[in-house]
């Protein structure tokens, strides 16, 4: 009877195997894990999306199916300011501007800001009488100048929409957080956001053009920034104002 | 009794079948790979603010204001480009128009709102059993240059001619026309015309786009005989994308 090959497999061998193995693995890796990734960053673009989605539909639903008839647009300021050594007020800036002339009169230096606080306001007339508003609120913690979005876990967000008595708030949807701890507030704690504190996610409002074109069209754009997705997702609403269409007949038609 | 070959795979075998596996699968994932990409092409196409963008659009054609352009490009070409300016019964719904396709970030518009990127065309864009008239993907797929879009039974030669005058007249407020003397004109205004008129009258992003959607074979249910096509540039935000949109139309 033959002798059976029982030598075995050198070390070379193994560790050519070994090492094939790993390379293989490696790559395997990689590959799975970008697609990990990508998974995550298609989920919140689609939170985005259905957030998106559903207040543009909202909006324009009442834009289109009811009518709009006038539309007014204001941009409304606010300030943080020192009220104390241990808190903080918001006052507005017709506030702001007379504490500060009495502090100049009085010679005390500038009066400190701590944050700015931009609300956007439209107020719309609907055909039915109805009136809508929507409220845009960005909250700049210690950051007057913001043009690169929110990294800040103080800073605030909010969409408002509604009738006037009964306005209904648009959480921005929850992407993801990795904000700097900055205190803002004294009574919160660095290291833990409670409700007391403003907090803020990976997504923030960063831009936003509102304009009425001579009465004419209704255009609000509201631009999110994220660490991600850069500033590539915005609600972006357009509709003519007192918009009256003149049927047309069907003998005016193109040659078919 | 039969010996049994126990002798293994040697080393050679080993690899020779792990390099042949390999390049299976890397073929296999470069395959799949533009799938990816593809899906991300079109998150453009019929999204939420192109389609309230042409909604206001297929408003402005439906709108007895509109005249219905004269040229014969629907039955020739199965297309009519919309313009602002065949809105010639009431000069309010013609600003409004131009301001609306600034609002509504239509790629190509001029500032007349004529050269945007809004075509009219049959309800059903494509039917491979009537060669009788020209369908929407047909125009689509033989890549028209922008010379020859609304030129029809004159040359190459005469239709550039046209184009680059009506460029012309436009760029300096002049009467548009087919025929001028071109030297009398800027070189480099006559040339940025020329090159112009060289364009293609639709780039291969709504080419993907016609390509993608359905021939719409079955009869619409609003009984729309119609539909309209228009590509948006979004450039707020330090954004540079296309998307695109449709509507059927009734009119």
């Amino acid at each position: 009877m033959k002798k059976l090959n029982n030598k075995g497999i050198t070390t070379i061998e193994v560790l050519i195997c070994f090492v094939l193995v790993v390379v293989i693995t490696m790559s395997i890796y990689a590959t799975v894990s970008g697609f990990n990734e990508r998974k995550i960053l298609e989920g919140q673009k689609e939170k985005i999306y259905s957030y998106k989605n559903t207040l543009t539909k909202e909006i324009q639903d009442d834009f289109i199916k009811k009518g709009l008839t006038s539309a007014k647009y204001e941009k409304v300021y606010y300030y943080y300011v020192p009220k104390d050594e241990f808190s903080d007020e918001l006052i507005s800036e017709d506030e702001y501007r007379t504490r500060q002339q009495e502090r100049q009169e009085n010679g005390l230096p500038d009066l400190q800001i701590l944050g700015t606080k931009t609300v956007h306001v439209v107020n719309c007339t609907l055909k039915d009488g109805s009136e809508r508003r929507l409220e845009i609120e960005q909250l700049f913690a210690l950051s007057p100048r913001h043009m690169d979005g929110s990294i800040y876990k103080d800073d605030e967000f909010m969409i408002r929409y509604g009738a006037p008595d009964d306005m209904i708030n648009w959480d921005l949807p929850d992407v993801g957080y990795s904000g700097y701890h900055v205190q803002l507030r004294k009574e919160c704690d660095v290291d833990t956001i409670s409700n007391n504190c403003r907090k803020s996610y990976d997504l923030s409002i960063n831009n936003v053009i509102i304009n009425t074109m001579d009465d004419s069209i209704l255009s609000i754009y509201i631009g999110f920034y994220h660490p991600e997705f850069a500033t590539r997702y915005a609600i972006n609403i357009v509709c003519p104002i007192n918009y009256v269409l003149n049927e047309s007949d069907s003998s005016t038609s193109w040659e078919y | 009794m039969k010996k049994i070959n126990s002798s293994g795979f040697v080393m050679a075998e080993t690899l020779i079948v792990t390099v042949f596996l390999t390049t299976i699968f890397a073929m296999l994932y470069s395959s799949f790979l533009p799938l990816a990409g593809e899906y991300e092409k079109r998150e453009n196409y019929d999204n939420i603010d192109g389609k309230y963008a042409i909604f206001w659009i297929k408003r402005m054609i439906e709108d007895a204001s509109y005249d219905i352009p004269s040229t014969s490009n629907m039955s020739e070409k199965g297309y009519v480009r919309f313009r602002c300016s065949d809105i010639t019964s009431d000069d309010e719904k013609r600003a409004f128009c131009i301001n609306l396709v600034n609002a509504l970030q239509v790629a190509g518009c001029d500032k007349k709102g004529n050269e945007c990127d809004i075509f009219i065309t049959r309800y059903r864009l494509a039917n491979s059993s009537d060669n009788s008239r020209t369908w929407f993907k047909d125009a689509v797929q033989s890549d028209e240059k922008k010379f020859q879009e609304n030129c029809i039974g004159k040359s190459d030669e005469e239709c550039k001619k046209s184009y680059v005058c009506n460029c012309l007249a436009d760029k300096y407020d002049e009467e548009a026309t087919d025929d001028c003397a071109t030297d009398e004109y800027d070189v480099q205004d006559v040339k940025k015309c020329s090159a112009k008129a060289d364009l293609r009258v639709f780039n291969s992003g709504f080419k993907d786009y016609v390509f993608f959607l359905p021939d719409y074979s079955a009869t619409s249910l609003n009984y729309a005989n119609y539909r309209v096509l228009a590509r948006f540039q979004n450039k707020k935000d330090n954004n540079n994308y296309y998307s695109y949109a449709t509507i059927e139309v009734g009119r």
